[in-house]
């Protein structure tokens, strides 16, 4: 008699392994996860490796610099190597101060504890529950958490390479040339390296990905003196690009949009893959968006080897910012339960004296009596 | 807000106060520059607009020597000192300045009277990195720069407010267009909006309305809207008549004044056994005190920070 087993089927030859990554289920490509198990759902699983992340500032940069830390802390629990160039600060600020990965264990017990707690709908035990957030089903997504920092042994395991680009650097070669001297480091760390895609897999080195990050980049600090800035940041995005297609890295780039104008930022959207744009709420007063701290727009979405991206189911997207989690949802209304809720055959002076909710309460002209 | 960035007890490394044609915004920086005095900082003073003689003694200060006045005021293009650079160009060596007068150790401050010389003169990404190098300066606590905003393309602004910590905007409390300007509306009062971003990222709005007294303290009380005068220009709606008029009724709705005298003479039960409950605690805990909380690791945290005072 015929024994069937089921076995796994070899990899296909030529198939790279690299840890941290996974292959999409939508186009095949490799992805990198973000940080952020939310982002990476909404991305369509997490960023393709070779590709430019735009990430458009809000307004006070408090929460791109964490979506910043988070990306370099993902790279850091996967293994990967780590480059930020920075004309800000010391980018050895932004790496001390990354935050810590948070056990999974602690949440999976709980989850098993509320299962074994359903007496009474027992059968319904096993479906899954209907969440609005966007859980990271992925297993390479971890969860952070901001209030404590990652230990510096942790971060000094990866593969560090950081760029300040200071006054010497800038002054000495003319100010345009910031970004020709941040181009030609980024090409020296990858070549020769574990970074570099060759058409014969040597064998030698195991291929890694590199993380390279450029903080607050094209903020007034990274700009010269003449005013056709736009034009020298697009020649780096396009140069940018090239570099990425031809290697294992995944780019982060944040830009502080609102400084440019819309035409500005449109040339500069067309230049990287994907495009998020942070809007964060400060003293918010509008009760739809009370639980939230801000909205998630997203102007573009990777599309690097297919006709058609991954669309989300809505882009009508909020995020949340808690100590363990950082939440992306898709927004919905809340039930109107609001005063002026108006109905047929309603009096109009009624309105303004007799304040009703729309459920109850209301004084018709006619009395209904129950 | 405005009264913890004054004394220091909110840190900010690059304050930005902005005026417009309607505000002035060189009282609040005297202000500042009085209470940085103060605390004992070796103050930096450039003076474009203002001859610094005249800002020196609106200070009020009993004691010059803290105070390092470079004058950008009397001689603009360097005409009589001879090396005649455009004026634009003097204030980069801002840092080099700041750093050869440094003394001691004491921590320094720069006061600058207005930005508008040197951005009209120079591109505004280049005073950005001169200004973020200032901040960046170890030895420099706070810069504190006047900005007028009428002057200036909103772009240049927006640039500014982006490298500053704090951005205090002065506005009017009336809207309304101003048509004459010798009419004085007594509405008329200066707020300020500050926007403070913390060094942890978080950020805070507050509105407040300033008056500043002659002496340079400042008094700030937090300011809302009052949304009827916002969109009728203070002139307030009479109210609607009562539509349920209690003239056809054979009895009496309304308390007396003698009867509503009587009414709140009268003590409740639950009154008494309250202020009892209030003397005791007020007995209980003696003086205020802090308390220093170190959480163990098995401390059950809300994740979420609604008050917004958390370190996060």
């Amino acid at each position: 008699m015929k024994k069937v087993t089921f076995t796994k089927r070899p990899a296909k030859g030529g198939a790279v392994q690299v840890h941290g990554t996974v292959v999409s289920l939508h186009n095949g490509l490799l992805l990198v996860s973000t940080g952020i198990p939310s982002l990476d759902s909404v991305l369509g699983g997490g960023v393709p490796l070779g590709s430019v992340f735009l990430l458009e500032e809000d307004v006070h940069t408090r929460f791109s610099t964490l979506l910043t830390k988070y990306f370099l802390a993902e790279g850091v629990t996967s293994g990967h190597g780590l480059y930020v160039a920075s004309a800000n600060a010391n980018p050895d600020v932004l790496l001390n101060a990354l935050p810590k990965p948070t056990s999974m264990s602690s949440t999976r017990s709980s989850q098993q504890k509320n299962d074994n707690d359903m007496k009474i709908a027992f059968m319904y035990k096993d479906l899954p529950k209907n969440q609005s957030s966007l859980s990271g089903v992925s297993r390479y997504g971890h969860y952070y958490d901001i209030s404590c920092n990652m230990d510096k042994s942790e971060v000094e395991k990866c593969d560090l390479k950081s760029l300040h680009l200071t006054d010497e650097i800038s002054y000495g070669e003319g100010k345009n040339d910031m970004f020709r001297y941040t181009l030609k480091h980024l090409k020296q760390c990858i070549n020769n390296s574990r970074y570099e895609m060759k058409q014969k897999n040597s064998g030698d080195q195991q291929l890694n990905v590199l993380r390279v990050v450029l903080p607050h980049f094209a903020s007034p600090l990274w700009c010269g003196d003449k005013p056709d800035n736009i034009h020298n940041i697009v020649r780096f995005l396009h140069c940018l690009r090239a570099v990425a297609r031809n290697s294992m890295i995944a780019c982060l780039v944040t830009i502080p949009t609102h400084l440019y104008h819309e035409n500005e930022v449109a040339m500069i959207r067309q230049l990287v893959d994907t495009s998020i744009e942070l809007e964060a709420f400060v003293g918010e007063k509008n009760p739809v968006f009370k639980q939230y701290h801000g909205l998630l727009k997203i102007h573009k979405l990777p599309r690097l080897n297919s006709l058609v991206n991954f669309v989300p189911d809505s882009f009508d997207l909020a995020f949340e910012l808690k100590r363990t989690k950082f939440i992306i949802e898709y927004m919905h209304l809340p039930p109107d339960i609001s005063e002026t809720a108006s109905r047929q055959g309603m009096d109009e002076t009624n309105d303004k004296l007799h304040p009703r909710s729309a459920c109850g309460g209301v004084s018709l002209n006619k009395k209904l009596d129950f | 807000m405005l009264e913890k960035l004054l004394s220091g007890e909110e840190t900010s490394r690059l304050v930005l106060i902005c005026d417009d044609q309607f505000t002035n915004g060189s009282t609040l920086l005297r202000a500042f520059a009085r209470s940085l005095i103060k605390r004992g900082c070796q103050l930096h003073l450039f003076c474009f607009e203002q001859h610094p003689t005249n800002f020196v003694n609106h200070l009020n200060l009993h004691n010059d020597s803290n105070v390092h006045v470079h004058d950008f005021y009397s001689d603009p293009i360097g005409w009589n000192d001879g090396d005649g650079c455009l004026l634009g160009s003097r204030l980069f060596d801002i840092n080099s300045k700041v750093n050869q007068e440094q003394a001691g150790g004491s921590n320094t401050a720069v006061v600058i009277d207005s930005l508008s010389i040197t951005l009209q003169t120079c591109e505004s990404t280049s005073v950005c990195q001169q200004l973020h190098k200032l901040s960046h300066n170890q030895r420099v606590i706070q810069t504190v720069m006047l900005h007028h905003t009428h002057l200036h393309v909103d772009d240049v602004t927006k640039r500014l407010s982006h490298i500053s910590d704090s951005v205090l905007k002065l506005n009017l409390t009336s809207s309304l267009p101003k048509i004459t300007f010798s009419k004085k509306s007594v509405h008329d009062g200066t707020i300020c909006v500050t926007v403070h971003r913390k060094l942890n990222g978080k950020v805070f709005l507050s509105e407040e309305k300033v008056e500043i007294l002659s002496d340079s303290s400042v008094e700030a009380c937090p300011w809302q809207q009052d949304p009827l005068s916002a969109q009728t220009g203070g002139i307030s709606l009479n109210e609607e008549p009562d539509v349920t008029s209690e003239a056809n009724l054979t009895f009496n709705l309304n308390l007396s004044v003698r009867e509503k005298k009587e009414r709140s003479k009268l003590v409740m039960p639950y009154i008494k056994a309250s202020e009892e409950e209030k003397v005791e605690i007020h007995r209980s805990t003696g003086g205020g005190g802090k308390i220093f909380y170190e959480p163990d690791d098995v401390d059950d945290f809300d994740d979420e920070d609604p008050d917004e005072d958390l370190e996060f």
